[in-house]
């Protein structure tokens, strides 16, 4: 029984969007990365869905890039996807092409959820990739033009994910936030680091959607993976 | 001859009957409570999924009532919210009437909130009660001093047990960290005439931490609980046990207006930077008179997107003979 009418239904309501994105090159194929990420996602999307109050104070979509990128589920509730498309492993590893689109499709999405009442709190980009980006230009204009805060007023925080061949300067480069940038540890072969990414990437969201005002938590290292510390000295 | 059976109907398809909806409503309403297993009973009982008072003092119509939130009832945890409303009579026979809402914000899975804020809500009312029923008037200075008088009391008393006292902790008091069973503390004081009378009545408030108080009339809700230069404090350290100070004010109130105390799992949907939102439109409009208990009890249950947290509301109409639908 509608009260009032929808066209100004979320009137004061906070959300949160999270933007998961996921490498597709060539190599996410060789080792594993395509069929580990194919089999968490789906996790991902129940455990979500499965928490009504997570599943109205977040958004989620999925992203995937490569030698271009594409958005393979626009932002909405997880409730409003009936499944998660997989990833399709192709071409290269183009982090700026990703970046440019993130910039254009996180703006629009946030004026959307504004017109629709919503309150829009700093989307969160989750960026997953196991190599080092192979653009002719420079990858490093778009990222800026995508997380300045003064010069974008749709900025993203991005947590960025790095496995196999993934530089862990290029990784922690990537990363906006302290404590925001992760790799496989040692000996982790990439397929089961990324086993363990996806879930600690769901509980992430669960934190933070979990609050009486959503606000970002971030993942917690765990078996497989760490936190890249670039202060720590490394002898090896 | 056998009784014939009747044929079971299905309810598949039918509607599921929600509570009053404002806008497109959450993802938690849209499944009966029986059936979404969302809607978990406290193990230790005494859910508090409802809990209102209404009645009458002098001129004044007061509706109380706390409602537990979707989120602590999807983790099976009791309502945090609490209010007390208590009535007196101050030596030269004036009435008055007390209210008291607190907010439980003990860390995060702690189950002492509940005990935190039903307690002090209880003492602090009844306390500031006892000292004005012993005064000659109710006057600001006093007002002030009362409160904080009593409060200190109540920081006091709600940390002695015994471990059978209701809701309260099972550890010994001398092992409990406060920050388990903090609270935020709103309180307002004001006059209920006997007589028909035309002149503003005076409005005595204080608070600790987020929960606000507004005077609503026809022109819709104004916060009445800002310091001095208008500005609203930063509330994330103020609580019971951790405030230094507290906020007083007063107000006036006329007989066309309306006293509102909430906790912020209401009043975080009627105002936001001044500006009226769908929620608080709602409720302004059905609140500028006296409601009935039931309807006052659907009222804040309203179903918004994303209103997850327990809320209290405390209405206080003046005049309320007047008032007539």
């Amino acid at each position: 029984m509608a009260i009032t009418d929808e066209s100004n239904y979320a009137d004061g309501a906070k959300v949160l969007p999270f933007y998961i994105v996921c490498d597709e090159s060539a190599s996410m194929d060789q080792n594993g990365g395509i069929d580990a990420i194919n089999e968490s996602l789906p996790d991902l999307h129940a455990t979500i869905t499965a928490d009504p109050l997570v599943n109205d104070k977040t958004r989620i979509a999925l992203v995937s890039f490569s030698s271009e990128a594409q958005v393979l589920v626009p932002l909405c509730a997880a409730a409003d996807v009936d499944e998660m498309p997989g990833v399709t492993a192709t071409g290269s590893t183009k982090y700026g092409a990703v970046f440019e689109l993130l910039k254009r499709v996180i703006t629009d999405d946030g004026r959307m959820l504004r017109s629709d009442g919503f309150q829009v709190i700093r989307p969160t980009v989750f960026f997953v990739s196991d190599g080092e980006p192979t653009d002719e230009g420079d990858w490093e204009t778009p990222h800026a033009e995508l997380t300045d805060k003064n010069s974008n007023p749709w900025a993203a925080n991005i947590i960025a994910f790095g496995v196999d061949s993934a530089d862990r300067n290029t990784i922690f480069r990537v990363a906006t936030l302290k404590g925001g940038a992760f790799e496989s540890s040692k000996g982790s072969a990439p397929a089961a680091a990324l086993k363990k990414m996806i879930p600690a990437i769901t509980k992430s969201i669960i934190k933070s959607g979990s609050q009486s005002v959503p606000q970002l938590v971030l993942p917690k290292e765990g078996d497989g993976f760490n936190v890249i510390d670039l202060d720590v000295i490394d002898e090896g | 001859m056998a009784p014939r059976r009747r044929k079971g109907k299905s309810i598949k398809g039918r509607a599921y009957p929600t509570a009053r909806t404002i806008g497109t409503g959450s993802s938690f309403a849209k499944k009966p409570w029986w059936d979404s297993d969302w809607w978990l009973l406290d193990k230790e009982g005494h859910n508090r999924d409802i809990a209102c008072d209404v009645g009458t003092v002098g001129d004044l119509a007061v509706a109380a009532a706390s409602v537990r939130g979707n989120r602590h009832r999807l983790s099976g945890q009791r309502c945090e919210d609490s209010f007390c409303v208590t009535t007196g009579t101050t030596a030269e026979e004036e009435l008055f009437v007390v209210i008291a809402i607190g907010d439980g914000l003990g860390s995060d899975g702690s189950p002492y909130s509940a005990y935190g804020s039903k307690r002090v809500t209880y003492l602090f009312a009844n306390k500031l009660t006892s000292w004005f029923s012993a005064a000659s008037e109710i006057v600001s200075e006093a007002f002030v001093e009362a409160s904080e008088e009593v409060i200190e009391e109540v920081r006091n008393a709600v940390k002695s047990w015994t471990p059978d006292d209701y809701l309260a902790p099972t550890e010994t008091p001398a092992d409990a960290d406060p920050a388990n069973f903090d609270t935020t503390l709103t309180f307002a004081v004001l006059p209920a005439r006997t007589a028909a009378a035309e002149q503003p009545r005076t409005v005595l408030w204080g608070t600790i931490g987020d929960s606000p108080i507004f005077k609503l009339s026809a022109q819709g809700w104004e916060m009445v609980s800002t310091a001095e230069d208008g500005e609203i404090l930063d509330s994330a350290t103020r609580t019971l046990y951790s405030a230094t100070e507290i906020l007083h004010g007063e107000t006036e109130l006329t007989n066309d207006e309306v006293l509102v105390l909430t906790t912020d799992g209401v009043s975080d949907f009627l105002m936001d930077s001044g500006k009226t939102l769908a929620v608080g439109a709602d409720l302004a409009e059905r609140w500028q008179r006296p409601v009935r208990i039931e309807s006052f009890v659907s009222d804040l249950m309203f179903d918004f997107i994303t209103a997850d947290d327990d809320r209290t509301a405390v209405v206080c109409w003046p005049d309320r003979t007047r008032r007539r639908n």
